[in-house]
């Protein structure tokens, strides 16, 4: 690199110099101005001597140079021009080529020599003409430099030729810069051709191992699952080998077991993609093949007619299936060969590379691996097979001792006998749950104790003593019955059996069974029993007063008792056997008795089944029949007992009883109608009266003068007595015949005792009392208002009326659910014995302050009906002469109706006119009260 | 000039309260029994109606429900007047559209008061 770079400033120095020179003269040209005359003989005499120099003795006229001089000037220049184009193409062309060659994507991969040839020839000759050029140019100029006219077109044409030197030397330097680029190209061209099949190379080989380790791992995965079936394994080999290593025929030998033989186990044959089997192969045949094969591992013959072990092959053999290569792998076991497997390439020649030689081993390997698994596969399958078998055998073995140990285990565990193991000292060793629940000591408890500890008594001391030691001399002991004592100290019969028997270790075990007695007296107890019972129900059946039989499944009677005869009226012998009834049953019954004694059969009760019976004279009555079944023993034919009550009479008496009720009821209806019409048509007239007494008293027909008035009013003021006297008369009946209805709705209770305080208001005034109330607000009750107002009103009635000064008090209050109303007040009171007639209608109170008393004699004893039988309340009084009474009434707050019995209302007989009413019943009035007196209870 | 019917069967009650409704200053007309009563009723229609519940032939709770149920009757107020029913009576008879209630023995007095409440409240209703 230094040196071209001196190179350049020497060319740099000499390019400038000759610029210089040519600066120089063309300024000294242009300062002459001097014409010169070229056609003059002494011209050259004036020229430089360099040009004499080379030609001194040149005689030769110019003057067609000085003539053309700038025409050949020009041609010049254009053949410079020319020339640098053919450069600047030959430039052009090597820079594209070198750029393609650069820029090329197939540059590395390009494998054919396409090298860059640089046109060295070309560049040669052009470069000889520019020189050339440029010589004759620079000749021409200094010749006929003088000669132009214009001197401008020297100057011109000096810095034309200038430009040109400069660019054709630039040119020149690019093609020199091309050509070392172009070499260095075509060395790494080179270089990467050749990386180029070095890779492809490794390639090859790569691909050819991952397919050989594929198949390799196909072949192992295949042997894994396949044991039992080794020639699968080998066609899978051959083929898989043929695959891997592309060669034509792949088999499998065998060496039989004296080494004398190879059996062919397999042979594929690819293009044909066929498995087969290949003649065997003798040693004695091929004695150097074999001996080959037992000394090495793999055996690589590149060409099958070089090598000595396949020299013996048959030339038939060979050239019948055209083979030109063999790769032998041998298959060791145990340090001998035992096969051989063969690839056979077909067509010349083959060099195996070494990764197929290595394959070969490792198929070798996996053949061995299958021959081994096999075998061993072999002696497992007949080990198993034989532990198979040896297994059933225990196990059956097992399972009839464990059957049989569960059974005997089984018979103890649930014996109804008591057992126990003893050892030959008396001890326990086991017991079973029996012997446990009859004992009531517990198993944990009783292992380890003698027997005669557990149940030992002063009585059964020497027995059982006595019992041990036969035993011990080996006697069996057989249905001895003997007395023990249990845990709590309670005693149990035992019939004990015992032995000795050896056990299974040759230990002397006594076994002990037992019985216990107890249960069997208790069962003969219950016999006993069972026959009194029986004996008591036989003589019931017998006596008792109502007719028995006994029906068996088909409906025969058994069995009857002496009433059941009677009744029926047969002889007990024409009973027995027959059909019941087809017998007794009338015919309007037996429908029924069929389906019940059918039903009865099946397990229901009937009780108070009504059949008609008929008895042998064909009279029929009515009865009441019980039917069950009777089941007396398991799996016995079920029975039935059937028992009758004859309830023709009561029937009858039913039957007048009923007649005799309607009857009493229509009665009291006629009652009920005659009270609701007399309440009417006694009380229209009193209306009348008492409404015109009051129109004429008020002077409403005209003035009346006192003495009119004050009679009038006497006549009125009975009036009114009369009609609450009849309102009290019909309400007590009503009362009494129990048709006076409870109207029950919800009130309060302060505007009631409001609305009383008001009525009463006028008779206060007069008497100048006081009257106060005292009564909790919202005071809420549920019952019937009327009633309660009456009686609430006639109590403080009362109690103003015996009042002649100081105060009437009512009180109200509420406890739980009663309502208690005290009206007290300080009136004259009432003396003890007057307290217990009180009550009584019509009983009036002697008033010792001769009190004119207004009423009815009937207040309180209507009060206290209403109360009781109403309004299910209670009325009582305290009181004392001359100082006041207290009257307390009591009744529930809520009252639920109870009357089933209707009301009669005149209401209720719309098309009745009433008075018709009022005479029917009138007319039957005799009877009414008759009636209603025989019902009243 | 008000004009009442009185429906009534027992003359003297019904010269009584004829007397004192006329004593009022009220024009009055009168019917013996439930169906005549009805049929006036309806076919003159009055200012308001006093019905005794004891009738003859059909009965006064009958008889309201007939003037109720015709149209013209629908609104004529009606007050019954009965001696000592029965509990239970009065609810019944303001169901079927009673517009007030009375008890016998009227009370001269106060019988107009209540015949002018029970109009009062009709038409104010």
């Amino acid at each position: 690199m230094a040196k071209s770079r001196w190179l350049r400033k020497i060319a740099g120095m000499f390019w400038i110099h000759v610029i210089g020179i040519h600066v120089l003269m063309l300024f000294s040209v242009s300062s002459q101005a001097k014409p010169i005359d070229f056609y003059s003989s002494d011209f050259l005499a004036q020229y430089p001597r360099i040009f004499a120099l080379i030609y001194p003795d040149y005689q030769f006229s110019l003057s067609w140079i000085i003539t053309y001089k700038f025409e050949f000037a020009l041609a010049i220049l254009f053949l410079l021009a020319a020339i640098l184009l053919a450069l600047l193409l030959l430039d052009w062309q090597l820079r594209r080529m070198v750029t393609q060659r650069f820029l090329s994507p197939t540059f590395s991969a390009e494998t054919n020599a396409d090298h860059i040839h640089y046109p060295t020839h070309k560049v040669w000759v052009i470069g000889m003409l520019f020189v050339a050029c440029l010589i004759v140019f620079f000749v021409h100029m200094l010749l006929t430099y003088q000669f132009y006219a214009d001197q401008r077109y020297v100057q011109w044409m000096s810095v034309g030729f200038f430009v040109f030197v400069l660019y054709g030397s630039y040119l020149f330097g690019n093609l020199k810069r091309s050509k070392q680029l172009e070499k260095l190209i075509n060395k790494l061209h080179m270089q990467n051709i050749d990386k180029n099949i070095v890779q492809e190379k490794l390639q090859q080989s790569e691909q050819r191992l991952q397919k050989q380790n594929a198949s390799l791992a196909h072949l192992a995965t295949m042997q894994l699952g396949n044991w039992q079936n080794p020639e699968a394994i080998f066609r899978e080999i051959a083929q898989v080998s043929a695959d891997a290593l592309n060669v034509e025929r792949v088999s499998v030998w065998r060496f039989n077991d004296s080494f004398t033989q190879l059996e062919c186990l397999g042979l594929y044959i690819k293009s044909k993609h066929l498995h087969t089997v290949s003649m065997p192969l003798n040693a004695a045949d091929l004695p150097e093949y074999f001996k080959h094969l037992k000394q090495s591992r793999v055996i690589s013959i590149n060409d099958v007619y070089q090598h000595p072990a396949t020299s013996e092959f048959t030339q038939s053999y060979l050239q019948n299936n055209n083979i030109g290569a063999m790769l032998d792998g041998t298959i060791w076991l145990n340090n001998e060969v035992i096969g051989v497997i063969c690839h056979e390439h077909v067509d010349g020649p083959r060099e195996w590379t070494l990764d197929e030689q290595n394959f070969v081993g490792s198929i070798t390997d996996l053949a061995r691996l299958t021959i081994e698994a096999h075998k061993r596969q072999q002696l497992e399958d007949s080990l198993s097979h034989q532990q198979k078998h040896l297994e059933t055998i225990v196990q059956k073995r097992t399972a009839s001792i464990e059957n049989n140990a569960k059974l005997f285990r089984f018979l103890v565990e649930r014996a109804p006998v008591t057992i126990l193991y003893m050892n030959i000292a008396n001890e326990i060793i086991e017991m079973n749950p029996e012997a446990e629940r009859i004992s009531g000591y517990s198993r944990e408890f009783a292992i380890g104790k003698t027997y005669q500890e557990l149940f030992g008594t002063e009585q059964n001391k020497q027995q059982l003593s006595v019992i041990n030691k036969e035993v011990a001399y080996g006697r069996k002991i057989q249905g001895e019955e003997v007395t023990i004592r249990c845990a709590d100290g309670s005693l149990v019969d035992l019939t004990i059996s015992r032995s000795m028997e050896m056990d299974d270790d040759n230990n002397p075990v006594i076994i002990s069974i037992g019985q216990d007695m107890s249960k069997q007296r208790a069962l003969e107890a219950n016999a006993q029993k069972l026959i009194e019972s029986e004996r008591r129900y036989s003589y019931i059946v017998q006596h008792a007063p109502l007719p028995i039989i006994i029906i068996d499944k088909k409906g025969r009677i058994i069995e009857a008792n002496p009433e059941a005869i009677s009744d029926a009226g047969y002889s007990r012998d024409a009973m027995i056997g027959q059909n019941f009834i087809e017998l007794l049953v009338a015919k309007e019954s037996r429908k029924k008795a069929v389906s019940t004694s059918a039903r009865a059969m099946k397990g229901e009760d009937f009780r108070a089944i009504e059949l008609l019976l008929q008895n042998s004279a064909g009279e029929k009555y009515e009865y009441q029949c019980s039917l069950g079944a009777v089941v007396e023993s398991a799996g016995d034919e079920g029975k039935l007992v059937a028992i009758a009550l004859d309830i023709s009479r009561q029937k009858a008496l039913q039957a007048s009883l009923i007649t005799a009720r309607e009857s009493a009821e229509s009665a009291d209806r006629i009652k009920s109608m005659f009270v609701a019409s007399m309440s009417h048509e006694l009380r229209t007239p009193l209306n009348s009266i008492i409404g015109f007494l009051g129109v004429v008293l008020h002077g409403m027909s005209g003035e009346l003068n006192l003495k009119q008035k004050d009679q009038l009013s006497r006549a009125y003021h009975s009036a009114q007595h009369l009609l609450s006297l009849i309102s009290d008369v019909i309400d007590i009946s009503k009362i009494e015949a129990g048709f006076l209805e409870v109207h029950i709705e919800k009130f309060e209770l302060e505007p009631l005792l409001a609305e009383i305080e008001h009525a009463i208001a006028h008779i206060v005034e007069e008497k100048n009392i006081e009257i106060t109330i005292e009564c909790a607000p919202n005071l809420k009750l549920q019952t019937d208002r009327k009633r309660l107002y009456q009686v609430i009103l006639n109590v403080v009635s009362n109690a103003v009326k015996y009042t002649t000064k100081g105060a009437v008090n009512i009180n109200a209050s509420i406890d739980k659910n009663w309502l208690t109303v005290a009206v007290s007040d300080t009136g004259i009171g009432i003396s003890e014995a007057d307290l217990a007639k009180l009550f009584q209608p019509f009983e009036r109170i002697d008033s010792p302050l001769k009190i004119k008393t207004l009423g009815t004699g009937l207040g309180l004893y209507l009060t206290r009906k209403i109360l009781f039988q109403l309004l299910s309340g209670t009325v009582e009084v305290q009181s004392e002469l001359g100082k006041g009474s207290t009257f307390t009434i009591k009744l529930p707050i809520k009252i639920v109706n109870t009357v089933t019995e209707p009301s009669v209302s005149i209401l209720d007989e719309a098309s009745t006119p009433a008075s018709t009413l009022a005479a029917n019943a009138l007319a039957k009035s005799s009877l009414t009260l008759t009636n209603s007196e025989k019902s009243r209870p | 000039m008000t004009v009442a019917l009185i429906i009534e069967d027992n003359e003297n009650n019904l010269e009584l309260i004829r007397f004192i409704l006329e004593q009022a200053h009220y024009k009055t007309r009168f019917a013996m029994s439930g169906l005549e009563g009805v049929q006036q009723a309806v076919t003159i229609p009055p200012d308001f109606i006093i019905l005794d519940i004891q009738l003859p032939d059909i009965n006064g709770l009958e008889v309201l429900k007939r003037i109720r149920a015709h149209p013209v009757g629908r609104d004529i107020p009606i007050i019954a007047m009965t001696s000592y029913a029965m509990s239970g009576d009065r609810e019944r008879l303001l169901a079927a559209g009673c517009t007030s209630y009375i008890e016998k023995p009227i009370d001269p007095m106060l019988v107009i008061q209540q015949i002018e409440q029970a109009i009062n409240k009709k038409t104010i209703r």
